[in-house]
């Protein structure tokens, strides 16, 4: 009389391993496609058209801000790979600063307020005789009022930090945006999205998506994100420990 | 006789458990996250019970003392020779001891596990296990440049297949012995003349060898000479824009008469600082700085090769707004056609009349699916025909149709998803390598994955899967001879897509292993019976 209970573990051991060794031959593992996934909905944008004005006013009120912080990335993609240059830090309008640089992996710092300037590179701070001129970023902003009215679209609104923030979107060639020729005259058909704060009507960030050609290497890719915040009547530009020890080495 | 026996037995049991651990389990859990655990913790069940039960503990506890063994070999191998004499020791003497107190399991059990996966270690390292199941390391570099400019520099392939890629010959310590490298000490220098160090370190960062390795001599490391360079050993233009969008290249001859590359920044940091700051220019500013970047490094280039420059030019058939991205038979019995890509567009011209026609299709990018030069055009059915596998996100491929019109025939349901190279092979479909991610698991670690093109049903089917992150950069030199990097790490490696299924091999010894165990238990469980 065999063991009941021998008999049910051998023919489950065995049905599963025939599954498996059936299986293990016909085993076929398919790179997923995108239909069998969940898709995110596309963004819903609709045409807007007291936007632009909102822009303008929201460029405006920003050139009373005399102290805040920015975050500006540009991003290029050139081949399939991507290369990163950024700021982050405080300015204090007209030229003082303090501001991190990173442009394809390599670390700057520049520290700058009314007397002094600072610069570090290759990890070594040195101080700088010339001032570095700090480019108004209000006021470069300001040939938004001369270009005609774009056709503009509203995003849904979106969050910035915490604060919630009106979405507005355009696209034109960057040349004529910037007022200035890109080179062999290209054109650079490019996206604007602005964000201007709902509570407060500042402008909070921009974002720019372009193309462009580049001969031999094909189409290149560009994005920039730029953020502004920390919008108050004080400055911001203040010493790091690691710069006052620094600048104390630096004393001869 | 028998006791032999039990240490070869135990020996082989070692080295196949440490391999399908590596090779199987792992990978199986990476992929398919909770159900491949689930898959695993079923297999490790049925494993178990298949032993007869007065040997399972024992079995069990055997098993873990591999596992744990294999990785504390693979660590103390981590560690330099010296260390290695103390640290296997150590280790066999503490494994040893928990084996024995615990498990009743010899010491000449430990020192034979610890003694065969300590050779194993030395042939195949266990990092390496689920890698080389699938690809063979022809040639595996150094570490070519301790302190890079970049992740990863470029590796192209210039005449009689001779590999060309950049990096620093000599250790900084060597330089200082050779006399090469000004003795004053970095700290020194801070203090009496800073800028002359942030000079030097730049210099130590930007300046760099072109390095060669020739496939005749194993591909053994060579600089390349300045002269050679200049009259006729034509190093590929790919090394030459590495630096794009904000760097140079260009050439120079060090006091050896060795080929220097060095790649600069174009202007001044404070310059990008200031771009940054103005979002409205922004577009045209960095646009001009790849073309000034571009423009440079090319005329330098031109300068290095000399008389060969005419012969370069006229091998290109770029202009501002086109580049020439290569030829594709898109359409059956129409011959090759050139392809190009304007500012977010492809452009596919008649492979008669070329560009003096119009296009004969037309591929537009978005501002989210960019029409980048990241594209391959591959048969890949083997039917003579080129698809069009563009690396946007989602990875697509496309067919063309006879009216202009592009079918799509695939989309990735994964964004990280990306395609390589695909490699024709004679009577079987062509091998298409992609990056692909983990079937289950919600992350963008990708794995070097070969499929085929499967045309009923439009699906990719995976052939084999190499578990091991960051590959990057692969691209085929010769048939079945493939060059990789490792991202962040400036190395390469040379490799050949290993004949035999180690995965599939390995899964059916384990099965026959278990079938074996429990047909042992049932002719046992009848033999004790009868008697």
């Amino acid at each position: 009389m065999p063991n009941p209970m021998w008999k049910k573990t051998t023919l489950l051991v065995l049905s599963l391993a025939a599954i498996l060794t059936t299986n293990g031959c016909a085993w076929q593992v398919n790179a997923p496609e995108a239909e069998e996934v969940e898709q995110e909905a596309p963004v819903q944008r609709q045409i807007s058209t007291d936007g632009w004005d909102k822009i303008l006013n929201a460029i405006e009120k920003n050139q009373s801000v005399e102290n805040f912080g920015i975050k500006s990335e540009f991003l290029s993609t050139v081949n399939g790979t991507s290369h990163r240059a950024a700021i982050y830090g405080h300015v204090t309008l007209p030229d003082q600063a303090v501001l991190s640089e990173n442009i394809d992996g390599r670390a700057y710092y520049l520290f700058q307020d009314e007397n002094h300037t600072y610069w570090r590179e290759e990890d070594v701070w040195q101080e700088k005789f010339q001032r570095v001129s700090i480019p108004n970023t209000w006021a470069s902003l300001e040939r938004m009022k001369e270009l005609a009215p774009q056709k503009l679209y509203q995003l849904p609104d979106a969050i910035l930090v915490s604060f919630p923030a009106e979405v507005f979107q355009f696209e034109a060639n960057a040349v004529s945006i910037a007022g200035m020729p890109a080179p062999d005259n290209k054109a650079l058909p490019a996206r604007y999205t602005f964000y201007v704060d709902k509570a407060t009507h500042y402008l909070k960030r921009i974002e720019i998506d372009y193309t462009d050609h580049l001969e031999g290497k094909g189409t290149v890719v560009g994005h920039a994100l730029i953020d502004y915040f920390d919008f108050s009547d004080e400055s911001s530009v203040k010493m790091t420990d690691e710069l006052q020890k620094a600048v104390e080495k630096l004393k001869p | 006789m028998k006791k032999t026996l039990t240490y070869l037995l135990l020996a082989l049991y070692a080295v196949f458990l440490a391999a399908l651990y590596q090779v199987v389990a792992i990978p199986l859990a990476l992929d398919f996250s909770l159900l491949g655990l689930a898959l695993l913790f079923t297999a490790g069940m049925l494993g178990y019970l298949a032993i007869p039960k007065v040997n399972r503990r024992m079995f069990a506890l055997l098993s873990l003392l591999v596992l744990i063994a294999s990785y504390g070999v693979d660590y103390i191998y981590s560690d330099a020779l010296g260390w290695r004499f103390l640290e296997f020791p150590l280790l066999f003497a503490v494994l040893g001891w928990l084996a024995y107190s615990y498990g009743k399991i010899r010491f000449a059990y430990t020192l034979t596990v610890v003694l065969v996966l300590g050779l194993t270690q030395a042939f195949v390292p266990l990092n390496d296990m689920a890698f080389t199941s699938n690809l063979h390391v022809v040639y595996k570099s150094d570490v070519l440049d301790e302190h890079s400019l970049f992740p990863l520099y470029t590796i192209a392939k210039g005449d009689k297949g001779t590999l060309y890629t950049l990096g620093d010959l000599r250790e900084d310590q060597e330089d200082e012995e050779l006399g090469k490298r000004d003795p004053i000490k970095d700290e020194d220098l801070l203090e009496q003349n800073p800028p002359t160090l942030i000079e030097r370190r730049k210099q130590e960062l930007e300046d760099m060898y072109v390095l060669s390795f020739d496939p005749e001599n194993h591909y053994a490391k060579k600089t390349v000479a300045y002269e050679a360079a200049h009259s006729g050993q034509a190093i590929p233009f790919d090394l030459a824009y590495q630096g794009l969008p904000y760097s140079a290249s260009d050439w120079s001859a060090d006091g050896e008469g060795n080929l220097k590359q060095t790649i600069r920044p174009v202007d001044d940091p404070t310059a990008v600082l200031y771009n940054l700051m103005e979002p409205l220019t922004l577009p045209v500013v960095m646009s001009e700085r790849t073309d000034i970047v571009y423009k440079t490094s090319k005329a330098n280039y031109l300068d290095l090769l000399d008389e060969q420059a005419t012969r370069f030019d006229s091998d290109r058939k770029h202009t501002p707004y086109e580049t020439f991205i290569g030829y594709g038979r898109l359409l059956p019995g129409a011959g090759e056609q050139p392809v190009y890509e304007a500012n977010n567009e492809l452009r596919v011209y008649d492979a008669k009349a070329g560009r003096d026609g119009q296009p004969i299709a037309t591929l537009a990018g978005t501002f989210e699916e960019p029409m980048t030069p990241d594209l391959l055009l591959a048969d890949i059915n083997g039917d003579d025909q080129d698809e069009l596998l563009l690396n946007t996100v989602p990875a697509k491929i496309l067919r063309l149709q006879q009216d202009g019109t592009w079918k799509t025939l695939w989309i990735s349901g994964k964004d990280s998803f990306r395609f390589e190279f695909v490699e024709p092979r004679d009577g079987e479909q062509p091998l298409i390598v992609a990056n692909a991610p983990s079937l289950l698991r919600d992350q963008p670690a990708r794995y070097l994955t070969g499929f085929t093109w499967q045309e009923q049903g439009t699906e990719l089917v995976r052939d084999w899967r190499v578990f091991e992150e960051n590959i990057v950069h692969p691209f085929a030199i010769d048939q079945d001879l493939w060059v990789a990097q490792i991202y962040n790490n400036q190395m390469f490696y040379v490799l050949r897509p290993f004949p035999y299924p180690v995965e599939t091999l390995l899964t059916a010894l384990y099965l026959l292993l278990v079938l074996g165990g429990y047909g042992y238990r049932l002719t046992q469980g009848r033999r004790n019976r009868h008697a």
